[in-house]
């Protein structure tokens, strides 16, 4: 009897802890974007994907003079000659999506109910190889990034629709993408949330940290770093080892459940990949 | 002739007072400096690779630690067993350093979520 008085006063107790740590991620998607919108009030709200550029006038400046012969172009028409040819077997990566591939990127990543799951754009094209007998693509630069380019071309301007469908285990990936973003790791103690939430807008050096609302939607992107088109995966694994941290896999379900959440935050705003970094 | 031996004899008498300061010096530095055995070495390295498969384990290893870890195995294999030793003990407390961060963070990220 005393046991079962303790267990209901520790649930009293923790019951609204618990749901105030937990709100819907509905709830914080809104209080995310807010947070942005109120910390950049002369920020256009579609301009969040444009990142430093949206913040910075001089850096803006260069951008729109790169974008005279944009960088990535040559990713986005090698992509689509990657995408429109045929596979040994006859099938293309058309067959292996809706809408023939055309116009979909803002619906990545999505949660795969028969796998269980999140699934990005990356990891859908891998499959789609290994489905029809091919090795699967790396997934950090290369052709991996080409083909993504191209089908992000096709999204230009799209908004953000992704969706976590009524499913304990989209829940909890989407749970486990966040407590990725907002975790410390690395010798440098730093999480994602420490540069682009508390630090967003700041400088690093010459660098403008990016705000974490529209982050991931300009992927891929031509950084001038790289001096090629990378993908997200590629910024992710990079970013680990800037914090002194061990990347994970770069097909990892932290990777993937990180772009989920990343991705969930943009929903309403513009599909701005493929896009240039410095 | 007197000269010669004079200055042949303080010669001599500081050069002994050198090679005895040097030897002085020596002696200092072996007993201040602590041994390192083979064995102590590839402790040092079995402890320190037990960490560092925790932390790998757990996912939040530091770039830092297979670094002086690779470096600490060098160091053994060349003999350099008191290098070898104090990289594997760096390592060591950088893998478990790791992990407390791990711990500590598992609950603490949800003070940094925006709501």
């Amino acid at each position: 009897m005393r046991r079962i008085l303790l267990a209901g006063i520790a649930l009293c107790v923790a019951a609204p802890a618990l749901a105030a740590t937990l709100s819907s991620p509905a709830a914080e998607q809104k209080a995310f974007q807010t947070y942005f919108f109120n910390k950049f009030p002369t920020v256009a709200h579609d301009d969040f994907v444009n990142g430093p550029y949206a913040l910075d006038a001089g850096m803006r400046a260069q951008w729109k003079d790169i974008l005279q012969f944009p960088p990535y172009q040559f990713s986005i028409d090698n992509g689509k000659a990657l995408f429109s040819a045929a596979f040994p077997n006859g099938h293309g990566y058309g067959d292996c999506f809706a809408n023939k591939g055309i116009g979909i990127t803002q619906n990545y990543p999505m949660f795969d109910a028969k796998s269980g799951k999140v699934m990005t754009l990356e990891l859908a094209i891998n499959k789609c190889r290994t489905e029809n007998g091919l090795k699967p693509l790396d997934m950090s630069a290369g052709d991996m990034a080409d083909i993504e380019a191209y089908m992000a071309s096709t999204s230009d301007g799209k908004a953000f629709a992704v969706k976590i469908p009524n499913d304990p285990r989209a829940l909890a990936d989407y749970r486990a993408g966040e407590a990725y973003f907002y975790t410390r790791r690395g010798q440098l103690n730093f999480s994602c949330a420490s540069c682009h939430v508390q630090g967003a807008g700041d400088h690093l050096r010459s660098d403008v940290l990016a705000p974490a609302l529209g982050l991931t939607a300009s992927f891929p992107l031509y950084r001038s770093a790289w001096g090629n088109t990378g993908t997200l995966t590629r910024r992710f694994m990079e970013c680990n080892v800037q914090v002194r941290a061990v990347p994970a896999k770069p097909d990892s379900d932290t990777y993937a459940n990180l772009a989920y959440f990343l991705a969930y935050m943009n929903n309403g705003l513009p599909v701005g990949g493929p896009g240039e970094r410095p | 002739m007197r000269n010669f031996v004079g200055n042949t004899a303080t010669k001599f008498f500081v050069a002994v007072l050198m090679l005895g300061s040097l030897g002085g010096v020596a002696a200092h530095a072996d007993t201040s400096k602590p041994v390192v055995t083979q064995d102590m070495a590839l402790a040092a390295l079995t402890a320190a690779d037990a960490e560092a498969q925790k932390a790998d384990a757990a996912g939040v290893q530091w770039t830092t630690v297979p670094t002086l870890l690779k470096a600490a195995h060098f160091a053994y294999l060349y003999g350099d067993y008191s290098g070898a030793a104090k990289k594997a003990g760096m390592a060591e407390a950088q893998a478990k350093t790791a992990l407390t961060e791990a711990k500590e963070q598992a609950s603490l990220w949800q003070t940094q979520v925006i709501r």
